[in-house]
């Protein structure tokens, strides 16, 4: 799968650590940064890979601060992109089977670098559900249109 | 004023969130759901997101399974800032660094005695590093509106 991955000051460690993972299992990743430990601004890392992911230029992002917070709210923004912050292994999964969450958010803060693995991992693998909740997907598709200037 | 809203995967856990702060003094208004067939999350995520940013609520909380697809839709409302907290310093950080205005949690993720410690920290923080945060979620949200 095509991944955009970004983070800032506060991911930077765990996204090497994910980046790595996801190379090794035959993920095409792009890096938008941060590429070195220095301080970055909340929204330069949310804002790229929400860009490639509604463009589809991406197919899904990843995204890691301090505690995903910033990344899931500065992501869900942008038209398109229904971003997840998780720190569990059940919310990912059901996340990617419920809502299609096509970023997910991580922070390098409050999650361990196995738990985030694992989140990543299986919110690759998870498949969408059918039933009412490709219903509420458009729902909040309806809502970005009706907020919209 | 704090707006409630949650799905029924949500509904104990927000019911107990209320009593708590009612406790407290505060004031809460439920906006739903009030039917446990009504799962559609986007709508009460909505709900809540207007009653913050309309000024009607100074704070909401959003509950649904894992918290994440009523923060989504509470995120697409412009002004509100959803932030999912299932341990205290979470809480304080969406606070004290994000001003985050709704916090989301998933009814089928955290306990009731747990969460109300998150719910505590998260009324109690002020956003004393926000400014320039909040500045940065304006200028993308005005970008990305159009």
């Amino acid at each position: 799968m095509k991944l955009a991955i970004g983070c800032d000051n506060n991911g930077y460690v765990l996204k090497e650590t994910l980046k790595r993972e996801l190379l090794d299992a035959g993920h095409e990743v792009i890096d938008v940064g941060a590429h070195v430990l220095e301080a970055h601004t909340i929204d330069e890392a949310p804002v790229k890979v929400a860009q490639m992911v509604a463009a589809g230029e991406a197919e899904r992002g990843i995204l890691i601060d301090a505690t995903g917070a910033a990344s899931a709210i500065i992501a869900n923004k942008v038209r398109g992109i229904r971003a997840a912050q998780v720190g569990d292994y059940y919310s990912a999964r059901m996340t990617k089977a419920h809502n299609d969450a096509n970023i997910l958010c991580l922070g390098a803060g409050v999650v361990g670098s196995t738990v985030a693995c694992a989140c990543v991992k299986v919110w690759l693998e998870t498949e969408v559900m059918g039933g009412n909740h490709p219903r509420r997907i458009e729902m909040i598709h309806q809502l970005e249109e009706k907020y919209a200037k | 004023m704090i707006a409630i809203g949650c799905d029924p995967a949500g509904y104990t856990l927000a019911h107990r969130v209320m009593e708590h702060l009612e406790a407290q003094g505060k004031e809460c208004i439920f906006l739903g759901c009030y039917d446990v067939n009504h799962s559609n999350y986007p709508y009460f995520g909505e709900a809540v997101g207007v009653a913050v940013s309309e000024g009607k609520a100074e704070r909401g909380i959003v509950i649904c399974g894992s918290g994440i697809g009523i923060s989504i839709a509470a995120n697409k409302v412009p002004g509100v800032r959803a932030a999912l907290c299932f341990d205290v310093p979470t809480a304080e950080y969406a606070r004290k660094n994000l001003d985050a205005n709704v916090l989301a949690a998933g009814g089928r993720v955290i306990g009731p005695e747990r969460f109300l410690d998150v719910v505590d920290a998260f009324m109690n923080t002020e956003a004393s590093a926000a400014k320039d945060n909040v500045a940065l979620i304006d200028k993308v949200e005005a970008q990305f509106r159009k």
